[in-house]
């Protein structure tokens, strides 16, 4: 069983999240203990978990890759960051002690958007079997990860 | 379930309860709430003095005996107020904390254990304090319900902590309460707005903020209402942060002389612009500080969950503290006034939400709660690195499974340190438990394999296990905070407590027994005398038999309320043929009467 199937969606990358929603809300409705007296309590949690990852466009993204093959937040996942990714979260610190933190925020959330958007042509590179679609793949979530951890280290400051 | 009519605090004698009662309770840390549906309606349930917010405050005499809860009775020496402040807290958690009878804390209770209090000679537990208020709103409920209360929905801050759920647990536990829900209080005014704007809009979804400020606690909850699913997108707050901090406040910077005038200082400047020579402006300025962190908090939530403010269809208010001008002030900054509401009652809405939860999850079943965890909890790896292992938000029940392995050659045990919260360091977040696994085999680092799973009920407690793959180990953690009582200091106050329920609450349940029981033998006595009813004279004999038992109990000069309801039981029992003689009765006379 995968998140994907749990939630009954079709696997894909970015799914769709109208339909994550009306699924996760519908399946709780029909399996929920609170409602329902005989039901399995775990498909109940199960459902939680899958929608937590599922409902998020980047872990959804990290999620299908991981069934692929890549999990890029395993300590000994095969895909290393290239040096231009080191180059450019250097750069964005720096400027952190530099620059006004609210616009960098804003930077920050539209490159976040871009790049979340971005995943679907490369989602379609892998569909035309192009090499080393599913590293391109994981080096750009990669990226991804890098933005959104300085943006919560930002939030916390 | 039929629209709710939030009823004003009446008596509810009479009532015949067909099914049992699951109240629900708001243990607030200044006033308490106790509501259930009765036949389709809420109602918030008053004590004898037509008195439903019962303040939180758990009285003592000179000796340490327990006198009685709620507003201020004679002879009390020792009046705790606010203990929900120090509910799953050690000693080493107490700094930053205002606490009116810090001073009383017990010397001796070591950094590790649950808080107790030095009451005359007496040593009373936080936990206990807690367990007395909610036993006199049960006994309230009692009373006024005429029936047994035995389980509740209890409601607690969203930011609480699992040591402080866990303590609350305990706390009913130790008052004779099942709890079958630990509700958020946000989530519990939301789900009391929700159910009341239901024929609104029924499909259509609806974005909820509630800004929950209360005596000792702040939470902000953001909340999705679609259909009958109530679904919490994330909450945030302030565990040490309430209405309470504020008279210190006042007290500290010389404006009010104790603790009493400072908090009506503050209520007052609510309806006033000067008061016991405070302006309103002085004491904008002195809060001002502890609004913003509010709205800070508030912020960074909808920022998390990328949200903008301007999507949320209404922002709740909830709490005695949401009085103050100046927080909807600076509220209204950032939503349009009129989504503002505090149309249901700020100090009863959490109350009344609760009660609904509690119908809902025992009879109605109609409406569903999806709630999320407030804190990270996590592992403590190598470098005390915190491993989260369930992140905040995410929604529950949950339950994650992760790998994990020994780092040094041959080591054959593990030591794992449960954490909770959102910093870096497992030193900076709140330790739950430590728990070892030993017996490993000794092979080199990296080849055990430690399977741990987090699972997290829908309560938001946590049970950890641990499955070591090659030597079959198997181990499961409850994850008891160090912070709760273990299991003999609960009998003890078990036994203890008995004792103390003699005293005030227990004596006016005494006298609505025996007035009751009273009742019953007037109308069975009169009964037995009416010639009319047709029963055997061996049977009255039975019951007049029973019935002087029952009259003797009464006359007892201290009669003992078990028995008296034993006896009142068995009465019943033994004179229901002559119920069925005088229902044969009346029903032969009425059919006389008709002519068909």
């Amino acid at each position: 069983m995968n998140y994907f199937s749990i939630l009954q969606i079709p696997l894909h990358p970015c799914p769709d999240q109208n339909l994550v929603q009306q699924q996760y809300l519908q399946l709780q409705q029909q399996f929920h203990p609170d409602l329902q007296n005989e039901v399995d309590a775990d498909f109940s949690a199960n459902l939680n978990v899958a929608y937590q990852t599922l409902h998020n466009p980047f872990l959804a993204s990290c999620y299908w890759l991981k069934l692929h093959g890549i999990d890029i937040f395993s300590e000994s996942c095969q895909v290393k960051p290239t040096t231009s990714i080191l180059q450019e979260v250097f750069a964005l610190h720096n400027s952190i002690n530099s620059s006004n933190k609210a616009t960098i925020k804003q930077n920050l959330q539209q490159k976040i958007k871009l790049a979340l958007e971005n995943i679907l042509p490369l989602y379609q590179n892998y569909l035309n079997k192009q090499t080393n679609a599913l590293v391109d793949f994981a080096l750009h979530l990669m990226t991804i990860q890098y933005y959104q951890k300085t943006l919560n280290n930002l939030h916390q400051l | 379930m039929s629209l709710i009519q939030i009823n004003e605090p009446v008596p509810i004698k009479n009532h015949q309860p067909t099914e049992e009662i699951v109240v629900g309770i708001d243990l607030g840390t200044t006033n308490s709430l106790i509501s259930a549906v009765i036949d389709d309606q809420l109602h918030i349930i008053a004590n004898s003095n037509q008195q439903s917010i019962i303040p939180s405050v758990v009285h003592f005499d000179s000796e340490g005996n327990l006198l009685g809860v709620g507003e201020y009775i004679e002879g009390a020496v020792y009046s705790i107020v606010s203990s929900k402040r120090l509910m799953g807290k050690g000693k080493g958690d107490l700094a930053g904390i205002n606490f009116a009878h810090s001073h009383l804390i017990c010397q001796q209770t070591t950094a590790q254990n649950s808080l107790y209090l030095n009451i005359a000679s007496k040593k009373i537990s936080i936990i206990e304090i807690a367990s007395y208020i909610l036993l006199y709103l049960k006994q309230m409920a009692e009373e006024q319900l005429n029936t047994n209360i035995s389980k509740a929905v209890i409601t607690v801050p969203a930011y609480f902590d699992e040591a402080a759920k866990l303590a609350t647990k305990q706390a009913a536990q130790l008052a004779g309460l099942q709890v079958i829900r630990l509700l958020n209080e946000p989530t519990s005014a939301a789900f009391a707005y929700g159910l009341w704007q239901q024929n609104d809009s029924q499909n259509e979804s609806k974005l909820y903020a509630i800004y929950d400020l209360g005596g000792g606690t702040f939470d902000v909850s953001i909340l999705k209402k679609q259909q009958q699913v109530f679904q919490v997108l994330g909450v945030s707050g302030n565990n040490n942060l309430g209405g309470d901090d504020i008279d210190h406040l006042l007290f500290l910077q010389g404006f009010a002389e104790n603790l009493v005038v400072a908090k009506q200082i503050k209520e007052q400047l609510t309806f006033v612009d000067n008061f016991h020579n405070v302006s309103k402006q002085q004491f904008n300025q002195l809060i001002s500080d502890f609004t913003q962190q509010t709205i800070d908090i508030f912020g960074n939530l909808m920022l998390e969950l990328n949200l903008d403010f301007h999507q949320l269809d209404a922002l709740i208010l909830v709490g005695g503290s949401t009085y103050i001008p100046l927080i909807k002030e600076q509220l209204a900054k950032l939503v349009p006034a009129e989504k503002i509401l505090q149309t249901l009652n700020p100090e009863q809405v959490v109350a009344v939400g609760a009660g609904l939860q509690a119908h809902n999850l025992t009879s109605s079943k109609n409406n569903l709660l999806l709630d999320v965890n407030p804190l990270s909890l996590g592992v403590e790896i190598m470098g005390g690195i915190v491993d989260k292992i369930i992140p905040k938000n995410s929604p529950i029940p949950a339950t994650k499974t992760k790998d994990f392995t020994t780092y040094a050659n041959k080591q054959t045990a593990i030591k794992l340190h449960i954490v909770q919260g959102e910093r870096e360091f497992a030193c900076d977040c709140r330790s739950l438990a430590y728990f070892e696994i030993k017996n490993l085999p000794p092979l080199p680092a990296g080849a055990v394999r430690l399977q741990l799973t987090f699972a997290l009920d829908a309560d938001g407690l946590l049970t950890v296990k641990a499955y070591e793959k090659i030597t079959k180990q198997f181990l499961e953690v409850a994850v008891n905070s160090s912070f709760a009582l273990n299991e003999a200091e609960i009998k003890n106050i078990l036994l203890q407590s008995w004792q103390f329920a003699k005293e005030d609450i227990a004596n006016r349940l005494l006298v609505e027994t025996v007035i009751s029981a009273k009742k019953d033998l007037e109308i069975i006595y009169a009964d037995l005398q009416n010639s009319q009813f047709d029963l055997a004279s061996h049977l009255k004999e039975n019951i007049k038999q029973q019935a002087n038992e029952l009259a003797v109990l009464l006359q007892q000069p201290q009669p003992n309320r078990q028995r008296i309801i034993d006896s009142q039981e068995k009465l019943s029992k033994i004179s229901e043929p002559l119920i069925l003689a005088k229902m044969s009765h009346s029903l032969k006379h009425k059919l006389q009467d008709t002519k068909v």
